[in-house]
């Protein structure tokens, strides 16, 4: 039963598992628990958010540190648990789209066609959805529905959003040219200069 | 001139009806996540694992409960003022259309 509790996220099991356990381990274990168990990790994970300290809050600082977009932790781990299943998702899509193509064209023995060259490379199909979803932040300054809101996170995601576009484009541009290596190099700066300007931001606005 | 505006209600999406019989449950006093289960229960809209504490997590952020501090490994939760005056108006809706249905189905006999 535990481990159930362990596809939530971790703010969670401190809020609630203990009670959670209490009930589950009071109760028959059926299918459609099981079910219900996951499908409400997966709500917890996406739509849900540590709530505003009470009496039964957790001894935990709601924010501390500075690292990826906003000087909050938690939430940070939010935006990159999101990025890497965005990038997950685009990678399996990538390896469908690349079968279907090939098996429309025949390509049975593997052999390329015109466009798999762009298609089947990460460096590029990665770099494309990141741009699109900087495109996106950028004009938009918003993110998934029921977020929590904080002072100048619009202003933070903006920033964000143009450092993913910009950059994005340019190793797209790198990849397309074959210079992988330069790739990789851009996408590590790019996170340094990203994580860098957001602590920059924190520090001229204290309380993001 | 323009409207006078209402204050919005908080919008609860699909956890609207869970969160309705979690308020409703604790309208009589603060309870702990198992005895909102088996009051839901009693009640008949059995909430599950799951819908409770996504109901119990909105509700706490939207500021219409509060959690108390724990006992044992149980944590109770009481209704706030604006808890109060959400569930008030919730059931004040569903009276309007329970007594609006219930006089279209008498009419139509």
């Amino acid at each position: 039963m535990k481990l159930l509790l362990w596809l939530y996220p971790g703010w969670w099991r401190r809020r609630y598992g203990a009670e959670a356990l209490d009930i589950l381990e009071s109760r028959p274990v059926t299918p459609s628990v099981f079910w219900n168990v996951a499908i409400g990790a997966v709500d917890a994970w996406l739509n849900q958010g540590m709530p505003p300290s009470s009496a039964g809050g957790t001894n935990e600082r709601e924010s501390e540190g500075g690292y990826l977009v906003t000087g909050n932790r938690k939430r940070n781990k939010r935006v990159a648990s999101v990025l890497a299943r965005v990038g997950l998702m685009v990678l399996v899509g990538a390896v469908v789209f690349v079968e279907g193509y090939r098996t429309i064209q025949g390509h049975k023995d593997g052999a390329f066609g015109p466009i798999n060259p762009l298609v089947v490379s990460p460096f590029v199909v990665i770099p494309i959805a990141t741009a699109a979803l900087g495109l996106w932040v950028l004009l938009t300054g918003r993110r998934l529905r029921d977020w929590p809101r904080w002072p100048f996170e619009g202003r933070a995601f903006r920033l964000a959003g143009a450092y993913c576009l910009v950059g994005s484009l340019l190793v797209v541009a790198l990849a397309v040219t074959r210079n992988v290596g330069f790739a990789f190099l851009l996408y590590a700066l790019l996170a340094l200069a990203l994580a860098a300007t957001t602590q920059v931001v924190r520090i001229r606005r204290p309380g993001i | 001139m323009g409207k006078a505006q209402q204050p919005a209600e908080p919008d609860l999406g699909r956890f609207s009806d869970p969160a309705l019989v979690v308020l409703t449950c604790l309208a009589d006093g603060p309870k702990h996540g198992y005895a909102i289960l088996q009051e839901s229960e009693s009640l008949g809209f059995p909430l599950s694992l799951g819908t409770l504490y996504g109901a119990l997590n909105r509700l706490e952020r939207l500021r219409l409960i509060e959690a108390e501090a724990s006992v044992d490994r149980r944590r109770p939760y009481r209704l706030t003022d604006s808890g109060v005056g959400h569930l008030r108006s919730r059931l004040a809706a569903l009276n309007r259309v329970v007594r609006y249905g219930s006089r279209k189905l008498e009419g139509a006999r």
